[in-house]
């Protein structure tokens, strides 16, 4: 589903040059659970947005769902994100003007969706991450772990093939932290192939393959026993 | 979709209360302004629309060059019709006259002869007669339904009789609706044109120079009015050849009148397109004040919406529904505010109406503009308002702000500070303006004038045999201790001085055209520069100890001056003037005398070269000069005088220093315009700086909490915050200063006498803008040094 080549990212102000990137190359299949760890500044999160096409690299090829992407403008990845790409974030990053049951459907209402089936998507989901009776309620009435979970459904909602998520347990308890891991796991199980930064050991024992990250480079892959559902 | 966008709206509006407050009210405001300049200059542009062939009447002007009137005289209207039949002519010409019905008497200005095409010219609904017949044949009057009334209650005037100038009976004929408001002209009666046959046998006058009718065509459908136009000279050629006046003729389009025309002898004042352009454009650039508060506080506030933004962008929303949704949210925020504006146009429009002196009707629900500015407006504003900050908050990058990393403060900042210089701009050019405005207003009204205006009673005579009569009425006045001076004259004070013709020195070079001096001429009885406290630069003044000097005559300092220049060689100085023998016209006599120069007219004009002499048929204005003290017993006594000898006549007074400041009432309303719209524009930019001022100290919460732990005090921390406004209100203040001066030095070239921009106003207003910037976020900077570091930094 992802192939990576020589990926690399390179940031520049008037004058510094890091670089975040370097020569990275990386495949995920669909349906597999990927976890990248990596001590802070090491480039992490500049691969997440790369995947999920927030980003462009400034090197190498990118090709997702078989399309070469790496030099998408803003407009088409846009569009192609949409609908095939969830995001899921340490702060949750909810819109606190807009109730959960609002937040959810939001990305159902750039897909254009027609009202009912937006209803039954959104209901449906909720239901999934067990939310539903505050549906109603807008984000600063909810705990962080509640929260989170209506950032997952909306990560969801519409279905997509990949999901990435920036340390989804960053701001969480232990319980509501494996609260959401439990509920990433089952959005893997149901098809939906997951990149997840972590600094968490325990969160990564989730995923099927771990990818440590260091200077911008791969330096290590570990592939873990649990063996993913929809190889 | 657009669903979502509003309920984001509304509950943003919600959870920022204060923010909408400033941005719903300095919009609101800013809309109300505008749209009350949108009335003013529509009503400005109506002028004479209403008649449904404005755009095909024209109006006959005479040119001399250096004077013009916008009406013809006599022979040219009797061979207009059969030379140019294609052309309906309307015909109106002005006068004044004591009416009376029973006992009931009254001087009624608004008086028009005018002949029967004035229906088919002019759109003017007839209410009782018929229109053909009304105004065809003399002894016949057309009343206004309010003039009827005036005379006959609720009865109906029709076949009623009046009695004009206690000479001519006139008996109703008709009544017809009066002009509305937005009209060049106003009458109250109208006298068949025919009279005037009777009066001066007006069809077979040959007076080409009795320019005192007005003359309308109206042309038909698809006719050039330039071919006629064209076809005048040659129509004067051959009717009146060596006797022609010397007047360019022109036509001038009805439409044109209100604005543009400046003739003197207009029927009634009119306007300046200058002011509608000036209005229109302050109107704009208090809109733009306001939508800039919007912008600055939106863009201010863009770290608050970023991570919306990225959000949005997140779940799949492109920049195009972004940009939609940020306009959909100012245009709901202009909506807001246009419903406050409804109100407060209701509450302002009574006082705008008594400022502008409009009627201006506003019937929201029923009048189409009205409907539409409200909405055009609110449009606009939502759109102009929303498109800065749509623009940048929709391009965010998700990657950049869902991190956090974020920092709005720098974002936009140099616009914003240019917007803030630009609202301050505005406002030092409009406080400028005012104290200009106003400054120039106290010089004309404190101007002297050459003469002592105070203390001058004008009373206008209504008929020759008041004239007449004037020795009598002088002696019983001067009785009375406090009249001082008793005088007449043919001019009022103010006077337009529409009377001219050449002076020449008896006998020099008597075929030489450059020999003479153009004069306006001005008729004076005994005691007139006395009365008026005018004094004698050379020679003496009229004296009855020289009975001689019914023939002679006297200059002023300004004719006086151009005598000498035309004739060097028999006059050596000015004062060497008094003693020559002066021709005007058919007249010679002695020059006795040279005045020093007065103003009779306004200080819009220059002081004209003037010849004084005696002619008792020209007089018609006693002018009576009382001594201070008990002004209202003096004018008491003057018109009990009045009333014994001149019974059943009005006593119309004025006094002259009166007369002059009416002049500057358009300048006056200027002024207090000015002012009010200064003070609103003020008040929207301080609404948009406080909301400023309080968005950066909350950004800089951090800083400051770091610097007050580093030992910084409370005064430090106001200077600290107060120093950006400080030095953008400077650079505001530098750029309104020099718009102002050149705007407001073009301005005051329009008065013949004017006072220079005094240096004072710039510091004065400089300072002004300052102390209104300090005290205006000076409630932000103390709220934000005095907190304590502990809570801010623990915040952060």
């Amino acid at each position: 589903m992802i192939k990576a080549d020589h990926l690399k990212k390179v940031y520049r102000t008037d004058e510094v040059e890091t670089t975040a990137l370097n020569n990275v190359n990386l495949e995920i299949e669909a349906g597999e659970f990927v976890s990248v760890m990596g001590p802070s500044g090491c480039g992490k999160s500049t691969l997440l947005n790369i995947l999920g096409l927030l980003d462009n690299p400034s090197g190498g090829t990118y090709n997702f769902l078989g399309h070469d992407v790496a030099g998408y403008s803003e407009r088409q990845r846009a569009q192609f994100r949409k609908g095939n790409i969830g995001f899921v974030f340490q702060s949750f990053n909810l819109i606190d003007e807009l109730t959960v049951y609002e937040n959810v459907e939001l990305p159902l209402l750039y897909l254009g969706m027609a009202s009912a089936e937006r209803v039954r998507r959104v209901e449906e989901t909720l239901e999934r991450v067990n939310i539903m009776h505050r549906k109603d309620h807008f984000p600063q009435q909810l705990s962080g772990g509640q929260q989170q979970r209506v950032a997952v459904a909306r990560a969801v909602v519409a279905s997509p093939k990949l999901i990435l998520a920036d340390e989804p347990t960053g701001n969480l308890d232990s319980t509501n932290g494996e609260e959401v891991m439990q509920l990433l796991t089952e959005m893997n199980e149901a098809g939906a192939a997951i990149v997840m930064v972590t600094h968490s050991p325990a969160d990564a024992e989730y995923s099927h393959r771990i990818i440590h990250l260091f200077d911008g480079h791969i330096v290590t892959e570990n592939f873990l026993e649990r063996k993913y559902a929809h190889a | 979709m657009l669903k979502n966008y509003f309920k984001v709206a509304l509950r943003n509006l919600q959870r920022h209360p204060a923010y909408a407050f400033i941005n719903v009210t300095g919009l609101a405001v800013g809309m109300t302004c505008c749209l009350l300049i949108l009335l003013f200059v529509r009503d400005e542009l109506s002028y004479d629309r209403f008649h449904e062939n404005a755009d095909r009447v024209y109006r006959i002007v005479s040119d001399w060059g250096n004077f013009s009137v916008p009406s013809t005289n006599p022979p040219v209207i009797n061979r207009l019709g059969p030379d140019f039949p294609e052309v309906t002519m309307a015909l109106l010409t002005p006068f004044g006259a004591q009416v009376r019905f029973d006992d009931q008497s009254f001087f009624e200005e608004r008086l028009y002869f005018a002949n029967p095409e004035v229906f088919d010219v002019f759109t003017i609904p007839v209410v009782l007669g018929n229109p053909e017949t009304m105004l065809a044949e003399p002894g016949k009057v057309v009343l206004t339904p309010e003039s009827a009334r005036k005379y006959f209650g609720d009865e109906n005037p029709m076949g009623k009789v009046l009695v004009v100038d206690g000479e001519f009976e006139v008996e109703v004929a008709g009544v017809v609706e009066a002009m509305p408001e937005n009209a060049h002209f106003h009458y109250d009666f109208l006298v068949p044109w025919a009279t005037l046959d009777i009066l001066m046998d007006f069809s077979n006058s040959m007076s080409w120079g009795n320019n005192s009718y007005y003359t309308y065509l109206l042309f038909p459908e698809g006719y050039d009015p330039k071919t006629l136009e064209a076809g005048l000279p040659a129509f004067i050629e051959r009717h009146a050849g060596d006797n022609w006046n010397g007047a360019e003729l022109s036509l001038q389009a009805l439409t044109d009148i209100h604005l543009h025309s400046h003739h003197n002898m207009e029927l009634e004042a009119n306007s300046n397109v200058a002011y509608v352009y000036i209005f229109s454009i302050i109107a704009v650039f208090i809109l733009l004040v306001a939508c800039i508060n919007f912008m600055n506080l939106a863009t201010a506030r863009s770290a608050e919406r970023a991570k919306e933004v990225g959000v949005r962008k997140v779940a799949g929303a492109r920049r195009g529904q972004l940009i939609q949704q940020f306009l959909a949210e100012s245009v709901l925020m202009a909506g807001l505010a246009l419903v406050l504006s409804v109100v407060l146009t209701a509450v302002a429009l009574p006082v705008f109406r008594a400022l502008t002196g409009k009627a201006m009707p506003l019937d929201v629900l029923n009048d189409g503009f009205t409907l539409l500015a409200f909405f055009g407006i609110t449009l606009l504003v939502g759109v102009v308002a929303g498109s800065y900050p749509a623009l940048v908050l929709s391009a965010f990058r998700p990657v950049t702000v869902l991190k956090g990393t974020l920092h709005s403060i720098g974002r936009g900042a140099f616009l914003r500070k240019g917007l803030v210089v630009f609202q301050f701009a505005t406002s030092v050019c409009l406080i400028v303006g005012t104290m200009v405005v106003f400054n120039q207003l106290s010089y004309l009204r404190e101007a002297n004038l050459g003469f002592d205006k105070e203390q001058v009673v004008v009373v206008p005579t209504q008929s020759d045999s008041q004239a007449e009569q004037f020795a009598a009425f002088k002696d019983q006045l001067l009785q009375q201790p406090n009249v001082s001076h008793v005088a007449i004259a043919s001019e009022g004070l103010p006077s337009e001085l529409l009377n001219g013709s050449s002076t020449r020195l008896d006998g020099v070079r008597p075929d030489d055209e450059e020999a003479r001096v153009r004069t306006r001429t001005v008729a004076v009885g005994h005691d007139f520069f006395e009365a008026l406290g005018v004094e004698m630069l050379a020679g003496r003044s009229f004296s009855l100890d020289f009975p001689a000097d019914s023939g002679a005559f006297i200059l002023n300092a300004t004719a006086a001056r151009i005598l000498q220049e035309t004739y060097p060689e028999q006059i050596a100085t000015v004062e060497d003037g008094v003693g020559q023998t002066l021709r005007l016209g058919g007249r010679t006599g002695p020059l006795v005398g040279i005045a020093e120069d007065f103003n009779m007219s306004s200080l819009h004009e220059e002081i004209e070269p003037i010849i004084f002499f005696f002619n008792p048929n020209w007089y018609d204005h006693f002018l009576i000069r009382i001594q201070p003290g008990n002004f209202a017993g003096t004018v008491a006594a003057i018109g009990d005088t009045w009333a014994q000898l001149y019974p059943g006549s009005p006593f119309l007074y004025h006094f002259a220093d009166q007369g002059f400041d009416a002049q500057y009432r358009n300048e006056e309303r200027l002024g207090l315009i000015f002012t009010v719209f200064a003070v609103l524009a003020i008040f929207i930019a301080c609404l948009g700086l406080f909301g400023l001022a309080s968005f950066t100290a909350q950004q800089r919460t951090k800083e400051i909490g770091v610097r007050k732990v580093l030992g910084a005090s409370v005064p430090n921390i106001v200077v600290l915050l107060s120093k950006e406004f400080t030095v953008l209100v400077g650079v505001a203040f530098v750029v309104g200063a020099g718009a102002s001066y050149l705007l407001m030095h073009n301005w005051l070239e329009q008065f013949a006498y004017r006072v220079g921009i005094p240096w004072w106003i710039f510091p004065v207003t400089g300072l002004a803008a300052l102390l209104i910037a300090w005290l205006t976020v000076s409630y932000q900077s103390i709220k934000a040094s005095v907190a304590n570091p502990v809570d801010s930094l623990r915040y952060e």
